[in-house]
């Protein structure tokens, strides 16, 4: 029985892909008088399908490792079904109905873990139902203007209510992808996530709000110039979408340097990725798009390998602070490598194929000249290496700072797996940067009505300002990592190595116990004292939002106290009511 | 010899059987009757369908029109019989099968049941406007005894609480129905209608609003609904579960259908109660933030749903009304869920505070799987019935490019969220010291199941009743066909 139905489970969450191999054709039957469902594959879904069919069975895979929590089981078979029923949908009535499902079955999800708590857990419900809802009102602003609920371009509507059904939408899909200022959910929710969920969280999920935003593009004639005209070489309207996409991204990026968590690290660098691919979206141009389709892929593939690498240290050692941690790369070396490659991804750094994608979108802003943005862009990833280079120091080099770090064995196989898969697919797209290209982006281009950026073979990578080709780029850097990894193993014997921790001494002070001696502690504290940095780094839109929810629970007191418990007084206010409106009809209408 | 199978069973059946009541108490058969007669009136709604569909049935009894008692089962009302029966047979059967509190299973509780769904049924069937303060009253007299009848202080104090305001509530209909038969000499429903449009104009304002406060308190609308959290409270949540469920669906219904039918134009009459669906939705969303009882958040919870009825209905659209309809039978699926399991936890757990319910979701976990379904349903989340209905209406309202009521329910959804969800959060608390839980027969989660399983069956499939509820509509706006059914055409 339990075999039978963990096999039905791992089928569920292999469908996507099973769903691209086999699905042709549509589907549609009417849910209630007037609304007509149907379900078609659009080469636009058809990509972020292939996301979910590479997301949903790695992450599912480690969820199998026994005790077996059946019920996280049960619910992740309606959201992968959900999100499959997003992308299907040719209609917005469909995809609003997978849209929820994914909502509130993730929601349920969360609350598997044991260390979510109430704030976290209503935020990230309350933010992600208010998305949804923006999205119903816009869905319904949609059909009093075409009249239908299916899914296409508009034709013969005012300036007005393009804008009304943008900003709709936009925000709904906006606190989806999480950019400022609606990303308050997004870092607790990550953080205090199931482990392994928190990859499909940011791997699959998010990119979902990614979906929309490039969906709500074609709903317009001309995507974002018909809104506004244009600005410099892109579109005016797609101007303000880069900029949301890059302040999230630089704030993000500092916010993550800043963490001492590494679940809250990956979080906030979620936040920061998907501020890139915000950006690319608001170029609107054909490489920008092909840069955030790639980024797409790219970050889930490097975040769904970074958390289940995370997942299977906080397995092993029930630690998830960098200064609870350390030296695990004799202990654990796989997760180091899947960490090593994750974060060479997640950084942009060639060769590995998350510098093709932001290549591609660093093009894109040049040819559409918004160099400011550039600049703001360039500072983020640059400052995205810190964080990068603290997620592989602070676990794995240095000295283990927990006696269960001490003690750590590798992460068990069915975690491992997967990793070495997606280890193993961005190595293969580091060589071959074409080849998602060609395959996967391309389709949609032509889809959406716009020149291909495919060049001669999957090694290159081209763009009219130049390219490169991956397998010699690879071979570059194979061959000196060898080298360098040589000459380090060769003279490794003749280096001093300390005894212990404690085996050193700094301005004639020997440290004791106490003394946080781990690299990782108190990392990007320096941070707060660079002035505008530091000023980011202390604002938060978290008082805000409790102000809000304060002053909705004291509306609920002042309205609570009409409802007292006296008959007198509530006959008295209906007799009240009653003559109240009678003598206001009196003297409108003269009795 | 055969009895013929009309309307008038709805309400003679119930009556019958509950006076007889002595006689079922020594045969031992009071619990089977007591399920056995709403199964009975389901079954006879389902064999009334078809000829109903067809054309609306009219019976009279004594004289002939316009004078004499009328019952009318059309579309429209024949979706409130059925609901009440079913209801009614969900609600028995937890009774019978739940083995619970021993109050409920005697021979007064018999009577009262069953005298409030032959009430019920009486007023969303009559065509005559004193017989529906005739059954106005027995339906509310039996609610009022219903919750008192467990014989303590805060249930005396409901059931007292409930008497007086209740009685304000017939008071002024009274007041509305002796004016009416002043002004026109006739009680029929068709006829008042007919001859309402000569009545002066300040007179028929001054009627308008004397059944605006009086049916407006029974059906729980703003500011007439501050008794409604007191005695959902007081009550047990099964008699709780049949006041949200099906009576104030009554109420609401009769106010609709009397709007519908008397005013030739009910623009003005229909804003109006938009007006007070809207701010009796936000109101009660927004005070049952703060509840800590759990039949209190469901009592607010369900006057919100009320107020969202009230603002589809009052449009008057085919779509919102259509929607609105389906709205009130889904509605009542649900509260029947959460009504009934909190029955069930209330009994497991002796309280019904939130913070003695902590953590309950891991000793009871069907009960809290039954309460997040009811929960993702009441907020209108698909793929449950709460969903089809809610965008039925919403694109009703969409379709007539009006969009504050869209905005309204949508922000109130949002609310309904910001509560339901930290329910949902606290039944699933992890908490080391579980609450220690009382046995519960298992067979009492039958009725929940079954509700259960129809909330998930008309959310995934609701065109296969949408026709129904589209025939409820189009009977419940079209006051020509209503007025020439029982007056004869060229009327």
């Amino acid at each position: 029985m339990s075999a039978i139905l963990r096999l039905l489970f791992l089928i569920v969450s292999l469908s996507p892909g099973l769903l691209l191999l086999a699905w042709d054709g549509s589907l549609s039957w009417t849910l209630i008088d007037g609304v007509r469902l149907s379900l078609t594959l659009t080469p636009l879904a058809g990509f972020f399908m292939v996301l979910l069919a590479v997301a949903a069975p790695l992450v599912a895979l480690p969820m199998l490792r026994r005790p077996l929590d059946w019920s996280s089981l049960a619910l992740y078979v309606p959201l992968v079904l959900g999100m499959e029923l997003l992308l299907l949908a040719g209609d917005f009535i469909s995809f609003f109905i997978g849209w929820e499902i994914m909502t509130w079955s993730s929601y349920l999800l969360l609350l598997r873990s044991p260390r979510a708590d109430l704030e976290t857990s209503q935020s990230y419900i309350l933010f992600n139902l208010a998305s949804a809802f923006l999205l119903l009102a816009g869905i319904l602003f949609y059909y009093s203007l075409s009249g239908d609920f299916r899914i296409g371009p508009l034709a013969g509507t005012t300036f007005g209510q393009e804008l009304i059904l943008a900003v709709l939408l936009g925000l709904a899909f906006l606190i989806k992808v999480g950019t400022l200022p609606l990303h308050i959910w997004v870092p607790s929710s990550y953080d205090q996530a199931p482990d392994l969920f928190s990859a499909f969280l940011s791997g699959a999920i998010s990119k979902m709000g990614v979906y929309g935003l490039i969906l709500l593009l074609t709903l317009f004639p001309d995507a974002l110039t018909s809104l506004a005209g244009r600005l410099l070489e892109g579109p005016a309207a797609g101007y303000l979408l880069a900029w949301i996409g890059v302040v999230t991204s630089v704030v993000a990026t500092y916010k993550a340097i800043a963490q001492e968590d590494m679940k809250r690290l990956l979080a906030y660098s979620s936040i920061a990725q998907v501020g890139y691919i915000t950006t690319a979206i608001g170029v609107g141009s054909s490489l920008a798009l092909a840069g955030a389709l790639y980024l797409a892929l790219v970050h889930t593939l490097v975040k769904v390998l970074l958390f289940i690498s995370v997942a299977g240290i906080v397995l092993q050692t029930g630690q998830r602070r960098f200064k609870d941690l350390g030296k695990l790369i004799e202990r654990m070396p796989v997760s180091f490598f899947g960490v090593l490659i994750g974060i060479i991804g997640l950084a942009g750094m060639p060769p590995l194929p998350g510098f093709a994608a932001k290549y591609l979108i660093f093009v894109s802003l040049v040819d559409a000249r918004w160099l400011l943005l550039l600049a703001a862009m360039i500072l983020a990833s640059t400052a995205a290496f810190i964080y990068c280079y603290k997620l592989i120091y602070g676990p794995f080099l240095g000295h283990a700072n927990s006696p269960q770090a001490r003690e750590a064995r590798e992460a068990p196989l069915i975690y491992l797996v997967p990793q070495v898969i997606l280890m193993a697919l961005l190595v293969l797209f580091g060589f071959l940067p074409g080849l998602p290209v060609q395959v996967l982006i391309d389709p949609v281009l032509v889809a959406l009505g716009m020149e291909t950026i495919g060049g001669a073979s999957w090694a290159e990578l081209t763009t009219t300002y130049g390219g490169y080709d991956g397998v010699v780029l690879m071979l570059v850097f194979i061959i000196a990592f060898v080298l360098v990894t040589g000459i380090f193993l060769l003279l490794r014997g003749r280096m001093h190595r300390a005894g212990s921790p404690y085996d050193l001494s700094y301005a004639g002070e020997v440290p004791t116990e106490g003394t946080p001696l781990h690299y990782g502690a108190g990392m990007g504290r320096e941070l707060h004292r660079i002035p505008l940095v530091g000023w980011i780094l202390r604002r938060g839109t978290r008082g805000f939002y409790l102000g809000l929810a304060g002053q909705m629970r004291a509306a609920a007191a002042l309205l609570g106290s009409l409802y007292v418990g006296r008959p007198q007084i509530w006959i008295l206010i209906a007799v009240v009511v009653f003559a109240a409106s009678l003598a206001a009809q009196s003297m409108l209408g003269g009795l | 010899m055969t009895l013929p199978l009309t309307p008038v069973w709805f309400v003679a059946l119930p009556l019958l059987l509950a006076f007889a009541s002595p006689l079922w108490v020594r045969l031992r058969l009071l619990m089977p009757l007591l399920v056995g007669t709403p199964a009975v009136l389901l079954l006879l709604a389902l064999a009334l369908l078809p000829e109903v569909r067809i054309a609306p049935l009219v019976e009279t009894i004594v004289i002939a029109p316009p004078l004499g008692i009328h019952l009318q089962l059309d579309s429209a009302s024949w979706i409130l019989v059925a609901l009440i029966s079913f209801t009614g047979l969900l609600a028995t059967a937890f009774i019978w099968l739940g083995d619970g509190e021993s109050y409920l299973r005697d021979r007064r509780a018999f009577i009262f049941l069953l005298l409030l769904i032959a009430g019920c049924n009486g007023m969303v069937l009559t065509g005559d406007l004193f017989n529906l303060y005739v059954f106005l009253e027995i339906s509310g007299v039996s609610a009022y005894a219903l919750s008192a009848l467990r014989r303590d202080a805060p249930a005396l104090e409901a059931g007292l609480k409930y008497l007086l305001i209740g009685s304000v509530a017939a008071v002024f209909f009274l007041f509305a129905v002796v004016l009416v038969y002043l002004q026109i000499g006739q009680l029929n429903l068709a006829a008042i209608a007919e001859g309402f449009a000569g009545i002066p104009g300040p007179m028929q304002i001054l009627i308008g609003l004397l059944m605006l406060v009086g049916l407006g308190i029974k059906a729980e609308l703003f500011p007439f609904n501050f008794w409604v959290p007191d005695i959902y409270q007081g009550s047990h949540p099964v008699v709780a579960g049949l006041y949200s469920g099906f009576l104030v669906k009554a109420f609401l219904f009769v106010l609709f259908h009397l709007v519908f039918l008397l005013l030739a134009d009910p623009g003005v009459a229909g804003a109006w109660l938009m007006g007070l669906g809207a701010a009796t939705m936000l109101v009660a969303e927004v005070v049952a933030l703060r509840q800590d009882d759990m039949r209190r958040m469901l009592a607010y919870s369900s006057l919100g749903q009320i107020g969202l009825i009230a603002l589809a209905l009052g449009f008057g659209a085919e779509a919102t009304t259509a929607g609105g309809l389906f709205h009130m039978a889904n509605h009542t699926l649900i509260k029947l869920v959460l009504f009934l399991t909190a029955a069930v936890l209330m009994r497991s757990f002796v309280s019904a505070r939130l913070a003695d319910l902590a953590g309950a979701g891991r000793a009871r976990p069907l009960a809290a799987a039954f309460f997040v379904l009811g929960a993702l349903a009441v907020m209108g989340l698909p793929p449950l019935n709460g969903f089809a209905s809610k965008l039925w209406i919403l694109k009703g309202f969409a379709e007539a490019g009006v969009f504050w009521p869209v905005a309204l329910v949508l922000l109130a959804a949002l609310i309904e969220a910001g509560y339901y969800f930290r329910w949902i959060k606290v039944l699933y608390e992890p908490r080391a010291d579980l609450p220690e839980a009382r046995a519960v027969e298992r067979w009492g989660y039958a009725p929940i199941a079954v509700a259960a399983g129809l909330i998930v069956l008309l959310g995934v499939a609701p065109f296969l009743v949408d026709d129904l509820f589209i025939e409820g509509a189009q009977a419940l706006l079209d006051r020509g066909a209503a007025l020439s059914a029982v007056l004869g055409a060229g009327s």
